[in-house]
């Protein structure tokens, strides 16, 4: 090697370390940190579903006989749940039918290493019906 | 004059990367590790909420934490569920703790990490269930 050469090993560290070894380390600790907030978003979605579709209109069932769900009672608990579970997420929109919930709901999150952007919006959705009988959940 | 001067680089930067490269792996099993055991306690609290009795919730909420923890890198995984009386406005309680081991990077980092995490969950209204109502 020359004497004009030395230092080059330095310098492509130099260069590698920012433009290619940090980026791809930030990489991947954003991707399995936003694979588990996105998972804990649907599961957090999915049991709001679940226990919105447990509101049951007693009024209804005790004059009619047939099973729906109050769609205000529907609504405040799909709010308190995902509140409950994850305080971060918000309902961007729900439906309640006569016996089916649907919860559409997204979350923010915040990116701590990622050099391109500095947060990313998770979103999830679940359906859950109201149906009767033990043996056969929904 | 630069004679091995590229070897004595090479080993300085070295270790460098390959601190950044176990720092990375350990990291990403850790946050793996963290997101399964919050996923399986938060599985085995739904399992629990949907069982007609406190036994029966206690059974399928360990059998559900356990096939879920299976799939994650968590050492020692321990759960305790706690439903109140069973009675219709009870919710389970699951609280769960694990470890996860990172000896193989224990040059540079603890060996082994706990876990926990907790996960309530109302039990169902109106489902049937057991003698307590």
């Amino acid at each position: 090697m020359k004497s004009s050469e030395g230092g080059q090993v330095l310098a492509f560290f130099a260069i590698a370390m920012p433009v290619v070894l940090l980026p791809v380390a930030a990489y991947a600790l954003d991707a399995t940190m936003l694979a588990g907030r996105e998972s804990a978003l649907q599961a957090a979605t999915a049991q709001a579903a679940e226990t919105a579709a447990q509101q049951i209109n007693v009024r209804a069932l005790r004059s009619t006989g047939v099973l729906s769900l109050d769609a205000a009672a529907t609504r405040l608990v799909l709010e308190q749940a995902l509140a409950e579970e994850e305080p971060g997420a918000r309902i961007d929109s729900s439906a309640a039918t006569n016996a089916e919930v649907s919860v559409a709901t997204s979350e923010p999150v915040r990116l701590p290493f990622s050099m391109f952007t500095d947060t990313v919006v998770l979103h999830a959705h679940a359906t859950a019906r109201l149906v009767a009988g033990y043996e056969t959940p929904a | 004059m630069s004679r091995g001067q590229s070897l004595v680089e090479l080993a300085v930067c070295a270790p460098l990367i390959v601190l950044l490269t176990l720092w990375t792996a350990a990291a990403v099993q850790v946050i793996d590790a963290s997101a399964g055991l919050q996923a399986a306690t938060q599985a085995a609290a739904a399992e629990a909420s949907r069982a007609p009795d406190a036994t029966t919730a206690d059974r399928l909420a360990r059998a559900r934490f356990q096939a879920m923890v299976a799939d994650y890198p968590l050492r020692s995984p321990h759960l305790s569920i706690s439903s109140g009386g069973f009675s219709r406005t009870d919710e389970v309680i699951a609280t769960a703790s694990g470890a996860v081991d990172i000896s193989w990077a224990r040059l540079f980092f603890p060996g082994r990490l706990m876990l926990s995490s907790r996960a309530a969950v109302p039990l169902e209204s109106w489902r049937s269930r057991g003698p307590v109502l």
